[in-house]
């Protein structure tokens, strides 16, 4: 009985999430006639890749006439190729700023240690839209409007208060003990980090690490304003470019939405041997410490 | 003093390894947003090349008696509300789900996590498919299964902002797990054990062991929620456009138009901040409640 409500619940749950995601994928291997009838097919009929093709610049054909490429392929893989060109340097950023804080912030004393996180935090706390206005002026003055470099630095700002909250949570909830056995043993201080305390966060900071990159990989508004339309144009704005006009190829948008899931995939297969953990809420607390 | 000066130590390597971070927010962040507090009194529009004047507060002033402004406030809030309370019982259900054990649970967490991975504009477009009257998936059901005769058109005004809602909550519930997942993981073994002897089911388990304990990460889950929501443009900006009509023409929606299609960055700016005001507003209720034992 007990373990039936488990399964009702989790099948329940498999359905939810599974349906917007089931519904793109399901189109993108349908051709575009099929797409179209009424009602819509459930089941691809005739499971095929010929929208995968066409978005990456090949011919195709259905069963009645050749289908030419997309229009829009050169600014898909050239999305791909920047959003690549973004992510990875953010990624390796926003590591290198917010695992020294986090060990700050998660192990040591120091003055004006809340107010200093609380600041940091707010960072994620603002409107993307209210910044994208200063920032677009900002990189117009210096000249990183549509570049890679400008969406770096921005990407950096939003991805780095959340991963230091996190990262800041894995090093707080280490045993005590660990660091001044180090220090005991000789270490100094940056040694105890370098060489025993990161060691032992490496799975979360790896984590921590893929949100980074997916965060990137995702990020939409601020990429459509700063690089929209310009050779450093990445992923997202290249996929939804269609979708503010009308008639946008439907089957094309269908088969590079499901391109760009496959991050987001393999990022929860990874992400899932985390999920209990990573002890996202002890942070917080730090914040509004709990009252006795 | 030998303690004295330890402490010191452990201060000064504390602000040497922060420094970097806090430099790079002061300048890319922090100074962008004072920037954009002034501009915010001006009269700048997009292209740089005009002259800019003064103001003082009239872009408030016009963004206040603006009546598309004071309705996009109402339509976030609405929209935030749904979208917030939709995320916290997708998320409680989900941990509950998600700390037990059963055979397929690896399956059941990379599913559960999967609709968080996915990004906010590919959730608005997924959506906005699985909404539509032509090719849509609950149109395409709902034929096939005979119930309806011709397609509905689930994104027309009366409903369009709840499914912004939904789709935004089927976005952000898996982070709502994870806080809350959190939240049970503090949960003593030792209730678990009493409750097994006494045969207690996953639902008896809840409301008598779990709930209890989890007042604090909903709140979490709730301040963070509710911020995403209120500051969520791209499922808005995919799923409906604001549309149809003005139905879903959030706040955030409406700044993005008056700075980028009307090339009012003044306008624009003072909308954000009078945003901001209410987001921070919320936020410190959802904190006061949370610090209030």
């Amino acid at each position: 009985m007990k373990s039936r409500i488990k399964y009702v619940f989790a099948a329940l749950l498999l359905v939810w999430n599974i349906i917007p995601i089931y519904w793109v994928l399901n189109l993108s291997f349908q051709f575009r006639f099929q797409i179209y009838s009424n009602p819509a097919y459930l089941f691809a009929p005739t499971p095929n890749l010929s929208n995968y093709l066409r978005t990456f610049g090949f011919f195709s054909h259905d069963p009645f006439k050749v289908l030419n490429p997309s229009g829009y392929s050169p600014s898909f893989i050239g999305g791909i190729v920047n959003s690549l060109i973004v992510a990875l340097p953010v990624t390796a950023l926003v590591m290198a700023l917010s695992i020294p804080a986090g060990y700050a912030f998660g192990r040591l004393r120091f003055r004006s240690k809340n107010v200093l996180f609380f600041v940091i935090l707010t960072g994620r706390t603002l409107p993307p839209i209210a910044v994208s206005i200063p920032y677009y002026q900002f990189f117009f003055d210096l000249h990183l409007l549509g570049s890679q470099l400008g969406l770096i630095i921005v990407y950096v700002t939003i991805s780095v208060p959340l991963i230091t909250w996190v990262m800041t949570g894995f090093f707080a909830t280490l045993p005590p003990d660990v660091e001044a056995q180090a220090r005991v043993d000789g270490c100094s201080r940056r040694q105890a980090l370098a060489r025993v305390l990161i060691p032992l966060v490496a799975p979360g900071i790896a984590a921590a690490a893929i949100l980074t990159f997916l965060d990137s990989w995702n990020e939409f508004i601020f990429a459509l304003i700063l690089t929209g339309t310009s050779a450093a144009q990445t992923l997202p704005p290249a996929i939804a470019a269609p979708l503010f006009g009308f008639g946008g190829d439907i089957e094309i948008m269908t088969a590079i939405s499901s391109f760009s899931l496959i991050p987001a995939i393999i990022a929860a297969m990874i992400l899932q041997r985390y999920i209990t953990n990573v002890r996202l809420v002890s942070p917080v607390m730090l914040v509004v410490p709990e009252k006795v | 003093m030998e303690k004295k000066r330890r402490f010191d130590a452990e201060e000064r390597f504390a602000f040497a390894i922060i420094i970097p971070l806090a430099a790079f927010l002061l300048f890319f962040l922090f100074y962008p947003l004072s920037y954009s507090a002034w501009l915010s009194t001006t009269s700048q529009g997009l292209g740089f090349q005009q002259k800019i004047h003064y103001v003082g507060l009239a872009n408030y002033v016009a963004a206040l008696s603006d009546p598309a402004f004071q309705h996009s406030i109402i339509i976030s809030l609405q929209y935030t509300a749904e979208a917030v309370a939709l995320t916290l019982g997708l998320s409680v259900g989900t941990a509950i789900l998600l700390n037990e054990v059963f055979r397929g649970r690896t399956l059941v967490r990379i599913v559960a996590l999967l609709p968080f991975a996915v990004s906010e504009f590919v959730t608005g477009a997924s959506w906005k498919w699985v909404l539509t009257d032509q090719y849509g998936f609950f149109d395409s059901v709902l034929l096939n299964l005979g119930i309806i005769k011709t397609p509905i058109n689930f994104l027309d005004p009366t409903y369009a902002i709840h499914f912004t809602a939904i789709a935004y909550a089927w976005h952000l519930a898996p982070l709502g797990a994870f806080f809350i997942l959190g939240g049970l993981q503090v949960i003593p073994e030792e209730l678990y054990s009493a409750a097994k002897v006494d045969g207690a089911g996953i639902l008896t388990r809840f409301r008598y062991i779990q709930f209890p304990f989890l007042r604090y990460s909903v709140l979490v889950t709730s301040v963070v929620a509710t911020l995403y929501a209120l500051t969520a443009i791209d499922v808005v900006l995919l799923l409906t456009g604001g549309g149809p009509g003005d139905s879903t023409n959030t706040a955030t929606f409406v700044i993005y138009r008056q700075t980028f299609q009307l090339l009012d960055l003044g306008g624009g700016a003072a909308r954000s901040y009078l945003l901001l005001a209410v987001i921070i507003a919320i936020a410190s209720l959802w904190f006061y409640l949370l610090s209030r034992k």
